[in-house]
Parts: C-alpha cells; structure tokens; sequence
C-alpha cells in the first residue's frame, strides 16, 4: 500500500514583473496514514506554496503548476476536476491557517461554520450536525460548547479562533489535515495549548497532519519526520531524532545554530548564517545556499545537488555532507 | 546633570497607564477602565540590558512607551537619572529625546516608504540641528550604516528595496544617529526570519559593548530575552510578577505564571521534548478591564487558594537578587528546581517541565 500523499518532483513558479521565477523546484515528500510530517522552512522557501498546491489553492495565473505528481489516496489531485477537488477539501483534507480571523467568516456564527461542512460533505441533519459540533468544541478544549455555537468569531480569542479552525478541519473525520504556521501568532502558553490539542486528537483519531512552519523548536517533539526546504527545493529530509540528532545540511545546522535555547548554558554567542536568503529571480548558479555556507567548494556553483541518502531515511541535498558529518561524530 | 554613576538610568515608581473605555458620542460616558500597566516599580541601570516579557497584553509595550514619554502615566512617576519626566521643560525634553531612542518590531511599517536610507538615517540629524550641511550629514549616515552592517551604497536605496534585515539594520542607525545612551527595543527582531534574527540580536550586542549602551528589550521570545538580557522582568497583566538575574531566573523561576511560560518554550531537540511531560498552563490571559480580584493570576494558577483570590501579592525578595510577587513561594519553590534542570546542563531533559497543572478550559 503506498502512502496516503506523495508529492513527487513538484515544481511552481510564478508569473512576476521580473519573468517567470521558481517557487517550489523538485520537491519529492510522503505521508503515511497518520503520520505527523513537518515542512519547515524561513519566509519564501516554498513551504506554505508546497501545501497550497496540495490543496490546488495556488492562485493561478500567476502560480502555475509546471511538473510533478500529487497522489492523494492514489488520486492524482493535479488531475482532479475542481468540483471533484472542492469536494476532498474538507472533507478528506483539513487545512488550518495561520491566521483563523481570515479564514473565518465574520458574519456566520460559529456552530454554523462548524455544522456547514458536516450538513454538506456527510449529508448530516441539523440536529445531528449540531450535537456533533457541541462534541468538536469539547474536544478541542473549549469552555461552554453550546453557548459558543451562537458566537461570532470577534467575540473569541485568538486561541479560541483557533480551536475553532481545528475543530472545523477535523470535522469530517479527513485522513490528512494541513496546517500551515497555526500557533505563529499566539501567545506561548497558546501555542502549547494548541498544539497539544491539535496533535492529541490527530493521533486519537488517526488522522495524519502536515505541519508547516519556520520553528524547529514546535516541530521537535510533534512531527515523525522533518522536511527542510530553502529558496524552494527540499534540503534536508528524514526521521525527526536523526535529523536533529545529526543534521546534514549546512543550512538546517545553521538553523539550529541561530536560535538561543533554554535547555543550553546562557552566554554562549550565536552562530548566524550570514548573508539573506536568496531573491528567487536570481538564484545563484548550482546550489542556492552556497554563498552562505562556509563548507562551499567551487563544485557548488556547477550544479544544484541532488538528495543523497545519509543514513536510511535521512536524505541531504549537499554535495560536501560527508565533511559537515565528520564535524559532528555520531 | 546628575549622571552619578549610581543612579540609575530609569527609575519607575508605581507606575500607573490606565485607558478610559467610553460609550457614547455626543455624551461620553466612562464604563470602564483598562489598566494596560498597573502600579510597576523598575529601575533600569546604566549600560545594563533589562529583558521585559510577557505575552499579548500584558503592558510591556505601554511601559515602553511610557518611558519614551509617547504616552503620559496615569499615575507614579518616572525618573530619568533621578529627575521626574513630568517636570521637564523643553530644554530638558529636547535633550531627553536625543538620549533616548527606540527601534520597533516591523521595519517596513517604521520606516518612510518615501524617504531614502540616506534622509531616514539623517533626519534625526536635521532635526536636532546636528549636521546642517549635507554633506557632513551624508558622511554621518555612512559612519552609522557601516557601524550597522550595512553596505555605505545603501544610501540612495528605498525601504522596499531591502530586505528585511536590512531594513531593521536601517532602523538601528536612525535610532544611533543621536548618539544616545538607551534605546528600547520593542519586539525589534521578532518579525524576522530565525537566520537574518541572530544577526540582527549580534549585531545589539555588538553595539551595546562598543558604544555602552542600556537597553530595554521587550519580547515575547523567552529564548531571545534570556539570551541578550543580564536581568529580566516578567509581565502579566499590568504587574510585574517577578524579575531577577536573566542565569537565576530561567535557572529558577519562582512565580508560577513564569514557571508556565518557560514549561511551554519548547526546546529543537526531539528527544528532550517527547520525553518531558507537557501540560500547558490552562486557560487564557482575563480581560485587562475587568481583572480578577487578588492575585491576578490566580484563575490559572495551579498553587491557589482562598488568600490568592482575595489579596494581591507584591513583589517580595528570594535570596539576593530575585523578586517575586506570589503569595505561596514557598510552595513554588518545590517545582522550580525542576524547571532550573533544564538550564542547568540540558542533560537528561528528564526534569523539563515544571509540573503545572491543566486549571480550567482545557
């Protein structure tokens, strides 16, 4: 049985004033049933246009979809006609979005948006539809379902709104929900609530979640395997432990390297990358971090380097991984 | 001037920002009160970096901007080298304004989309009368791009033609054209990317040494302020609920709000995190107009009692250097050991989180 998704050599780009610029190039990841898989990436590394294609949401023009395969369940997604897509969406994929005051309507009641998709991909009665909603709310941990059903979204948090979003995409019992940076602009104690809900009640119900984000730190104690994308390609894939335990990418070790953490000595300095991420008009020649990775050799900038297998599963895009290893020994 | 080395730089004394909510429009009527900062007492000292957190609401930002005299207090005082900012005249204003200076969160929306780098960094300049002439003046903003990082071509570039970085490194010149001896720094490297976010937190320190800086560096970003800061102060509600020595407080924290805060700052190591327990601090920040009675933590505190929810706690010293304002210390003090563990050695990571209890809501 193959996995639930497998995007396989997907490429974007987008139509801009400066031609036609790459969004996401040769981007290959799986999910298995209710697997948690995470994304993670800085602002344009192509995470969040990986998801959207996936849930075909690319506005297009200017996005087009230029190669690669989308299965989803052995459906090929990129094929689907869009009343056949609009139909998955929903109700086998979940999304949940940064930002729930956008992706909810202001002007519909909460139980409303919560029982619309129910009532329409389920075929469920009113009542049904409404008990059920009162079951979601409970479930993601919100204080007096009932009375909230006849809530709009202004009267509730931004956590709230967001339990709200979870309870939505979970709605349809879906075999995979997406979830791009969903606890970004919470509060900490938020966005462990959150996460810990969302991640509680996928894996009660089995449902496999793709989680997108730029912060390593969430990802670590969720996510079964890790996906390290920049300027648009997959840098760095494999099992969660063995990536960070060993990471072989220079960019995902330069990642860890920036960010002070809680559980090492304070006054150590920080070990920034230099330099900014690339503009996607003008990528450099061969690899796209080489002007920022102190292990570059002049073979870098001949080719863009291909994923090669590290260790079983744990997959790095660089052609000089074996000397970043060598610095760390296992 | 009294810059005696031992007063502090700042000094706030019960300060107090409270907001009037109103109803009506031809007759306004007061229906409530929001008390964004509620009776804090701080001392900023000289060339220190004090960390201020909290999350959302919680005043940190109103305290700042309180201390740049942006907004007036609703009550206490503020002291600035031991003399009351309520009593400045212009003279004295305008000379606070040159020592005093702040770099905010989000460099594109701080900056004059219409002005170059070059008339940004310079007009600090020209409005204290600095560097009339422009060619002095253009020689003062290379000096301040290239003390920032920045290439001196930069110049003639607009906002929108930076990067990110860039542009935050263009606001940290303004900021230093003057010369000042404080800048606050308010969420001034949270929007940026974890790469570009190192440099910009390098490049503070960087300057905080060559030019003796003081900061004030307000944050979310518990990691970041334990990081840059040499003390740090804890925010909830309007009130500071514990500050200490940035080691001893993440080494052991004492007020059960900063307990929950670092047991939810997860830590990028899968085999730390998926073996400490996780159980997020219940419940969600009250409404700053209408806060509970007592301690104002006390809905979402897994060591209340009957005392907590009728007297509000001050801030009392633990050993040497190290304030908190909760009534049951004593308790606290059984689970911040545990917390201190994770700092210490980052070892086992058996010991991550503080034991705080689900309270209420979830």
């Amino acid at each position: 049985m193959g996995s639930l998704l497998e995007i396989d050599g997907l490429e974007v780009t987008f139509a801009t004033e400066s031609g036609v610029v790459p969004a996401v190039s040769g981007v290959s990841l799986a999910i298995d049933r209710g697997e948690m898989v995470a994304l993670v990436g800085e602002s344009g590394s192509g995470k969040s246009v990986t998801a959207l294609a996936v849930l075909r949401l690319l506005p297009e023009p200017p996005a087009r979809v230029a190669a690669g395969r989308i299965l989803f369940d052995g459906i090929d997604l990129l094929r689907l006609d869009e009343e056949a897509m609009r139909r998955l969406r929903g109700r086998r994929i979940g999304m949940v979005f940064q930002e729930p005051m956008t992706s909810l309507n202001p002007l519909l009641s909460i139980g409303r948006q919560l029982t619309e998709a129910m009532v329409e991909h389920l075929g469920l009665g009113p009542g049904e539809a409404a008990r059920r909603a009162v079951a979601l709310l409970k479930a993601v941990g919100i204080p007096d379902p009932k009375g909230r059903l006849r809530q709009y979204p202004h009267q509730l948090s931004g956590g709230m709104r967001q339990r709200v979003m979870i309870a939505i995409a979970l709605s349809c019992e879906p075999d995979l929900v997406i979830a791009d940076e969903p606890t970004t602009a919470l509060d900490v104690t938020i966005q462990a609530q959150i996460l810990e809900v969302m991640q509680g009640l996928c894996a009660r119900l089995g449902v496999a979640l793709l989680l997108i984000t730029h912060n390593l730190a969430i990802v670590a104690r969720y996510a079964h395997r890790v996906n390290v994308m920049y300027a648009g390609r997959l840098v760095e894939s494999g099992e969660a432990v063995a990536l960070y335990r060993r990471p072989a990418h220079p960019y995902t070790v330069g990642l860890l390297e920036s960010v002070p953490r809680l559980d090492r000595p304070r006054g150590a300095p920080l070990e920034p990358i230099p330099g900014n991420p690339p503009d996607p008009a003008a990528l450099p020649a061969g690899c796209a971090f080489r002007p920022r990775c102190r292990l570059a050799r002049p073979h870098c900038g001949e080719r863009v380097p291909g994923p090669v297998e590290v260790e079983p599963g744990h997959r790095s895009a660089c052609f000089e991984y074996r000397r970043l290893l060598a610095e760390t020994p296992a | 001037m009294s810059g005696a080395a031992n007063t502090p730089l700042f000094e706030l004394r019960e300060l107090r920002r409270h907001y009037p909510i109103e109803r009506g429009i031809l007759f306004k009527r007061r229906i409530g009160v929001v008390r964004a900062v509620d009776g804090v007492d701080l001392v900023i000292r000289r060339r220190e970096t004090l960390g201020l957190v909290g999350e959302s609401g919680c005043g940190k930002s109103t305290l700042g901007r309180c201390i740049l005299r942006l907004e007036a207090p609703s009550g206490g005082r503020i002291l600035f080298e031991g003399e009351d900012l309520a009593g400045f005249d212009r003279t004295a204003e305008r000379r606070f304004r040159r020592r005093v200076q702040a770099v905010f969160q989000d460099p594109f929306s701080s900056l004059n989309p219409r002005m170059t780098v070059e008339e940004i960094v310079g007009e600090p300049l020209l409005v204290h009368g600095l560097a009339r002439e422009r060619r002095a003046r253009l020689r003062r903003v290379r000096e301040l791009l290239e003390l920032c990082g920045l290439p001196r071509q930069l110049v003639d570039r607009y906002p929108h033609e930076m990067s990110g970085g860039q542009r935050q490194r263009v606001g940290i010149a303004r900021a230093l054209a003057l010369e000042p001896e404080f800048v606050l720094c308010d969420e001034a490297v949270s929007a940026l990317d974890v790469s570009i976010q190192a440099q910009i937190i390098r490049l503070l320190e960087d300057l905080r040494e060559r030019l003796g800086l003081t900061y004030l560096f307000i944050a979310h970003d518990l990691s970041v302020v334990r990081h840059i800061s040499h003390r740090v102060a804890v925010m909830y509600l309007g009130r500071i609920v514990e500050i200490a020595d940035s080691e001893l407080l993440f080494a052991d924290p004492r007020h059960p709000y900063t307990q929950a805060l670092l047991s939810a700052v997860p830590v990028p190591d899968p085999e730390i995190e998926r073996r400490r327990p996780h159980r997020p601090v219940g419940g969600e920040i009250p409404n700053p107009a209408a806060p509970p009675a007592g301690c104002v933590f006390h809905p979402r505190c897994p060591f209340a009692e009957a005392r907590c929810r009728r007297e509000p706690p001050v801030l009392r010293p633990i050993g040497d250097r190290h304030e908190a304002a909760c009534h049951r210390l004593e308790e606290t003090a059984m689970a911040g050991p545990h917390s201190g563990d994770r700092v210490a050695d980052g070892g086992s990571g058996e010991d991550l989180a503080t034991p705080i209890s689900t309270g209420r809501a979830t």
